[in-house]
Parts: structure tokens; C-alpha cells; sequence
């Protein structure tokens, strides 16, 4: 019996397009495909349009104007290509293409393939594990080169390394670049780099060329040298847009042979200033050290604790200069009152002085026993008298009284 | 070691040791003040050995017995 018809898993025609659409352009988003190049048709728009065939197959594939701009070689019907792009499905027309983004000549294209094979395989190794850059000297003593002694790389390595850092010395292990044996040549001056150990880095390169020229520097007992060499490696291989599978595993890729001579030695002009610079900082930091250690100094000299013990006699010298002040002013002046109490003294006496009196003129009157008459009360006639006068006495004898009368 | 066998990295490694410790200024000043003199010198040594430099350049090659020889690079 024939199948029933299952409605629910029916599919439209747009939707089985849109798997088969998601399925592959998932699958083959990025590819590289090799065939034989027809049918191509060169659009106004500046769009290429050709199929890729060989005996039991084709590919449509197009190759928009932005992309086939950088294709470097003449391209026509019946040659060996190799490209890489994405698979489109076209639903309205049910099509599927290879949208090509790099286009190569087959053999170029094989060397492609085959250093986009071993940058996996080393990838997958962990090969280009940042965390196995080792980083390089800062003063290297001696730098090893492996390159050709002839040719342009060798002349401007040896001149920047003279004219940035002669200091250090330079070992060159001679070695063919290109060609058959390069490889080996180039691995087993690593080798011998890594046995005699007295380079502190090594500068593996050579000038610009061809993809096949540089082709040693992407065989894998290369990379796998330089991967091994306990030695740090720069790399610096062709010009700036070449890169090799020996820079992904070298510890420094440079652009160029150039760039590595720099990369590998600081230039002593800058050094020379650094250098200088850095006497100035030390000077400066030195003396304003010893300065404010001065500073302490003279601060500790004028501090009190310091001074007390001079300050102490100074204050006791003046003290005593003010007590000697003082007991010789006060002397002085008990002295002047004294002087002073003595002349008011003296005077008095001598204003007391009955004598004094005798002296102007006046006499004194007292009886036989001395006692001075100073009353007609304390006489009567008759009595003994005696009158001092200035200068002796006499005695005589009281004729009459006469009392004052009180009127 | 004497000065004259130490290679330039070891000086300047010396000298950079001896500015981070002036600048940290952790020291007594007789110790800042022997640092610096001893960082001076190193200075004056390296810069002399910067300006007197002449780079030495030599070709490696293997004679019959293996041996590695120094050539000049003509």
C-alpha cells in the first residue's frame, strides 16, 4: 500500500530550499577548492561569473568586484586555480554557488593549502601559544644571525645593529635561504646555535621574494626549530604583507629583516640620554636628601632641648648681673638713707645742741644740783645759781623774785 | 666579578636595582649616599662603554674536524 500522505511532514518548496540553505552555507563557510577554470564572463558590473570543473563535476562561483581586485595574475579559460570562498544557495533560482573571495594559480594555490595545513596541525600543537614567547634581552652581549651572507638583509641588519648598539657582538651562521637544502641549513644553524649557547638571541630571516622564495621559512622542521630553540627568536622574513609559519612560531615576528635588527638591541643614543638622565634624577634625589637631612640638623641645633643648657646659663648670668644690680642698688640706697637720716639727725642734734643757743647769745640758768630753771616757781632769794654762758659758767645768788604779772 | 668582566645587561641591571632602591627611600642617608656614588659610577661605566663601542662582527665556520671557526665577514 502506498504511504499515506503525511501533511505534517510535507514540505514547501521554499522550505526545504531554506534547509538545504542553512545546511550548507553552514557546512562550507569557508573553503578551498581546486579546478579548472571556464565559462567566465567578465560583467560590466566588474563582477566575475565562471564555473569550476574538472572531469565528473562543476561549481558555479562568482568573484565580486571588491574581491578580484587583488588578483595578481592574468586569469583565462582552461588554467589550474585554487580558490577559497563560502557556498551560497540562490532560492529563486534553486542554485547554489561558491562566492570566491581569494583566487591562486594551482601551484601557488598548493603551497597555500599545504601552509594553511601545517599553520593548523602547529596551531593545534599549541605552537603559537603566546604563553611560549619568551622575552628577549634587554642588552643582548651577543647576537646570532642566520641568513645568506650576501645580499641586502645581512648589509642592513649589520648596519642598524652597528649604528643602534655596537656593543653587542654579532655571530653569523651563513646559510642558503632559498631553494633546496635552505630548510635544512636554516634548522641546523639553530641547532648549532642553541649547542655552542653564547648568543642571547637569534634573528632568523631573509630579504623579500616570491611566495616559493620564501618558502623555507614555512617548512615545518623550520618552525619546529624555532619552536625548540631555547634561545629567543625573531623573526624577520620578506616585507611587511609576507608572513611566514616561522613568525608564528618565533618568540618576535618582525616585518623585515630591518625591523628585527631593531627589535633586537635598544639604541644607545636613547641609552646614552637615559643614562644621563639618570645621573641628573640621582643628583637632584641625592641632594635633596642630603639637604633636608641638613634641614633636620639645623633644626635640631636651634631646638630648645639643644639650647636649654646655654640658655640655662645665659639666664642664670643675667640673673646674678641683676641680683648684683639689685644688692648694689639697694645698698646704695640704704647707704643714701642712711647718709640722708644721718645729716636730719645730725642736724637735729645739732639744732638741740643747748650750746647753740648759748653760741647766739642766750644763757642757761640751773640750780646747785643742775637741774635747768625754767620757772620764777622753782626759785626763791636768795638761792645759789648758776648761769652757763657760750664760754664758761658763773655763780650767783637770787637778789628778788619778780613773777609776771597776769594782767 | 670585577666591573670590567660584567657585561652591560649586569651593569645596567645593577644600576636600574640601584635607582629603585634610592628612589624607594627606604635608606639612611649613608646608605643613599654610598647607592648613589655607586650608581654614578655605574653610569659613567656604561656610558663609556656605550661611546667606546666598536661592534665586533664575525662569519662562523665549520672546518673539516667540525670545529666552529670565527671569520671576519668580508
Amino acid at each position: 500500500m502506498a504511504q499515506a500522505l503525511e501533511l505534517n511532514n510535507t514540505l514547501s518548496v521554499s522550505q526545504i530550499t531554506g534547509h538545504i540553505q542553512h545546511t550548507l552555507e553552514a557546512d562550507f563557510s569557508s573553503v578551498w577548492v581546486k579546478g579548472e577554470l571556464s565559462n567566465l564572463t567578465r560583467h560590466s558590473s566588474g563582477h566575475w561569473y565562471f564555473s569550476l570543473k574538472d572531469r565528473s563535476a562543476q561549481l558555479g562561483a562568482v568573484m565580486f568586484r571588491r574581491q578580484n581586485g587583488s588578483v595578481r595574475f592574468e586569469i583565462s579559460h582552461g588554467m589550474e586555480i585554487t580558490v577559497h570562498g563560502r557556498i551560497s544557495v540562490y532560492p529563486p533560482q534553486g542554485r547554489y554557488q561558491l562566492i570566491v573571495d581569494q583566487m591562486l594559480p594551482a601551484g601557488q594555490g598548493d603551497l597555500h593549502l599545504a601552509f594553511e595545513a601545517l599553520k593548523k596541525k602547529l596551531a593545534t600543537e599549541g605552537l603559537f601559544d603566546p604563553a611560549r614567547k619568551r622575552p628577549l634581552p634587554a642588552y643582548p652581549q651577543r647576537i646570532g644571525i642566520i641568513t645568506s651572507p650576501t645580499g641586502a638583509a645581512i648589509r642592513d641588519m649589520l648596519n642598524i645593529l652597528s649604528r643602534r648598539f655596537p656593543l653587542a657582538e654579532v655571530l653569523l651562521i651563513p646559510v642558503r635561504v632559498q631553494g633546496e637544502g635552505a630548510a635544512s641549513e636554516i634548522t641546523q644553524a639553530i641547532e648549532d646555535f642553541n649547542q655552542r649557547a653564547d648568543c642571547q638571541v637569534l634573528i632568523v630571516g631573509r630579504g623579500g621574494g616570491s611566495l616559493e622564495d620564501l618558502w623555507a621559512f614555512n617548512e615545518e622542521q623550520v618552525a619546529r626549530a624555532i619552536a625548540a630553540s631555547t634561545i629567543p627568536i625573531v623573526s624577520g622574513v620578506g616585507h611587511e604583507t609576507d608572513t611566514t609559519i616561522s613568525d608564528f612560531t618565533a618568540d618576535h615576528r618582525a616585518p623585515t629583516p630591518s625591523a628585527a635588527a631593531e627589535l633586537v638591541v635598544p639604541d644607545s643614543h636613547e641609552l646614552m640620554s637615559r643614562l644621563i638622565n639618570m645621573g641628573h634624577t640621582l643628583h637632584k634625589t641625592i641632594s635633596h636628601r642630603v639637604d633636608r637631612n641638613r634641614q633636620r640638623l639645623e633644626a635640631l641645633q636651634n631646638s630648645y632641648a639643644l639650647k636649654r643648657p646655654v640658655l640655662m646659663i645665659e639666664q642664670s648670668l643675667q640673673r646674678l648681673d641683676q641680683l648684683q644690680d639689685r644688692s648694689f642698688r639697694s645698698s646704695a640706697e640704704k647707704i643714701n638713707l642712711m647718709l640722708s637720716k644721718l645729716t636730719g639727725l645730725e642736724q637735729q642734734v645739732q639744732a638741740l645742741n643747748p650750746l647753740a643757743i648759748l653760741e647766739r647769745g642766750y644763757a642757761v640758768v640751773s640750780q646747785e644740783n643742775g637741774q635747768i630753771i625754767q620757772s620764777v616757781k622753782q626759785v626763791n632769794r636768795g638761792d645759789a645759781v648758776r648761769i652757763r654762758l657760750k664760754d664758761g659758767d658763773v655763780q650767783t645768788t637770787i637778789k628778788k623774785v619778780n613773777p609776771k604779772k597776769i594782767t | 666579578m670585577s666591573e670590567k668582566e660584567k657585561t652591560f645587561e649586569v651593569l645596567m641591571g645593577e644600576l636600574e636595582t640601584l635607582v629603585a632602591r634610592l628612589e624607594s627611600e627606604d635608606l639612611n642617608l649613608d646608605d643613599a649616599i654610598q647607592h648613589n656614588e655607586a650608581a654614578l659610577k655605574l653610569i659613567k661605566l656604561c656610558r663609556k662603554r656605550l661611546d667606546t663601542a666598536r661592534q665586533k662582527i664575525d662569519k662562523l665556520v665549520q672546518n673539516s674536524a667540525g670545529e666552529w671557526q670565527k671569520q671576519p665577514l668580508d
